[in-house]
């Protein structure tokens, strides 16, 4: 037979080859998985390792299509993708999830590479593949723990909130109960003019609007925004929403704040719902390390130079001490006490930021008044200054 | 038989809950004297030299949660000063905990929000 034209249908012949070719080919197909198909992906030629980790036999797979071992994972186009580059007669590389006799899944590295006909057209695919199951269950595993340890950090942060958040909706809930049953009251002891619905409607219609803002805000903080469209957005308006939102947080840690820059009309690009997150989490970190200081400032400063928004977040408090500087953004890292931050708050601030092209960085704050200063930056893409 | 109108102080810092309980308040003919923080109460009716308003006031409606100076502080006060003097509090969280802390701290009641004004209204009439 001749292994040059790879016209194969069952085992390889190699005994005419030469004999270190022989050895190369030996040691290849004891450690790769091997696949040999043509030019339709009909599968001609599977070697041992191939039937053991799909857990067909080699009478089954000849003559299938590869078609057989797909998993559903991918995506058509990362299989269309595939199929373009080989039937170009180039050489694709990747990971593909596939699924064994059994409906067990396995993840091979995988190569293929086309061999060619006098006319440019592949006419067979060659497919050297290499077990990375275990390296992929573990990355798997791995990323479902961090989405449970944010998910339960979020959590955290929320009860956290939610004290607040009970007075912030009980207020308004009382005022507005408040106003209906003295209408009420009113109605019924024949006392009720036109003008007092009138008066008592537009009261109402501000307080609902006020803790509507409320429940938006905490709407926008609690869930997971990653897969948020990114979208130009109105920056010194979603500023002055969070602040609506941490007004209590922040009047109830006795912190007076300060805010430059919000009167501009800055455009950015980004998922408003991820950089306001960041934003609520400063904000709550520096009320907390503010709790213990005797000057309570807090300072909210927005500028945009040269197509990047830049953020500062600058606090009164004691200062991050310098030894501790360089791990503040280490996840778990934390200098609350137990039970009250996981320390994960400013890692994932980080990566929202990082996801924006942008950075989260603690910086000199340039102002005697403060000690601390966080900037966030991301680039604007559009801005229209007036 | 009073002769002069009932005055209820009003303690919160909310404003839409204090505009609303001033016009609850009017609405059944009380008259009202009116404070925005827990400080400000503080500093008129127990730092305050001139005893007067003090003694004017029949009842106290007292929100819990205030920043700087809670109900809490201003109810212990109030206590020290006029210790008959009826003081219902209002909060947002009214569990076992804190009702038990509001009657052992002196006061008369602890209600909930959102308030019910039908019950608060008979509340101030049973006290007077």
């Amino acid at each position: 037979m001749n292994f040059n034209e790879l016209d194969i249908l069952g085992n390889i012949d190699i005994s005419d080859a030469n004999p270190v070719l022989q050895k190369l080919l030996l040691a290849l197909d004891a450690t790769t998985i091997i696949a040999i198909t043509d030019q339709d992906g009909t599968i001609l030629h599977v070697n041992d390792r191939f039937c053991e980790i799909s857990q067909y036999s080699r009478e089954e797979l000849i003559g299938e299509n590869h078609r057989v071992l797909k998993s559903d994972f991918h995506s058509p186009e990362f299989f269309e993708h595939m199929w373009r580059t080989i039937s170009s007669g180039k050489n694709w590389h990747g990971e593909i999830k596939n699924r064994a006799k059994d409906g067990s899944y396995y993840w091979v590295e995988t190569s293929i590479i086309p061999f060619i006909d006098a006319s440019g057209v592949p006419y067979r695919y060659v497919a050297i593949r290499k077990d990375i199951t275990d390296k992929k269950m573990l990355a798997e595993e791995v990323e479902f723990e961090r989405d449970k340890v944010i998910n339960a950090e979020k959590m955290a942060s929320l009860g956290e909130m939610a004290a607040g958040i009970a007075h912030e909706v009980g207020n308004p809930l009382s005022a507005i109960r408040g106003r209906i049953e003295l209408l009420m009251m009113k109605a019924q002891s024949n006392n009720l003019s036109p003008e007092t619905v009138t008066h008592t409607g537009e009261m109402l219609l501000k307080i609902v609007d006020r803790t509507s803002k409320i429940i938006r805000g905490l709407k926008s903080y609690a869930r997971d925004a990653s897969g948020d469209p990114v979208q130009q957005t109105d920056v010194s308006q979603m500023i002055s929403d969070i602040l609506d939102f941490s007004q209590s947080r922040i009047e109830k840690s006795n912190v007076q704040l300060e805010t430059s820059g919000l009167d501009q009309k800055i455009s950015a690009e980004c998922r408003e719902a991820e950089i306001s997150q960041v934003l609520v989490n400063l904000i709550n970190n520096a009320c907390d390390v503010l709790k213990d200081s005797q000057v309570r400032k807090m300072s909210i400063r927005l500028k945009c130079e040269d197509e990047w928004v830049s953020l500062d977040v600058l606090d009164s408090g004691p200062g991050i001490p310098e030894h501790i500087k360089n791990r503040i953004f280490d996840p778990f890292f934390t200098t609350k006490d137990v039970g009250s931050g996981t320390g994960l708050g400013l890692s994932i601030a980080k990566r929202i930021m990082e996801s924006h092209a942008g950075s989260l960085e603690l910086v000199e704050p340039g102002d005697s008044e403060f000690k601390t200063c966080f900037r966030l930056t991301w680039p604007v893409g559009q801005v229209s200054a007036s | 038989m009073r002769t002069e109108k009932v005055n209820l102080c009003i303690i919160d810092d909310d404003q839409d809950v204090r505009e609303m309980l001033v016009d609850f308040a009017h609405s059944f003919g009380y008259e009202t004297s009116v404070f925005t923080s827990g400080f400000s109460a503080m500093e008129t009716l127990y730092a305050g030299k001139d005893t007067k308003l003090l003694d004017s006031i029949d009842l106290v409606l007292l929100d819990v949660n205030m920043p700087i100076v809670d109900g809490w502080k201003v109810l212990q006060s109030l206590k020290v000063k006029r210790p008959e003097l009826p003081v219902i509090l209002i909060s947002a969280f009214a569990g076992k905990e804190q009702t038990q802390r509001a009657f052992d701290m002196g006061a008369e009641e602890l209600m909930a929000k959102p308030l019910e004004l039908s019950h608060l209204s008979k509340k101030i009439e049973g006290l007077l």
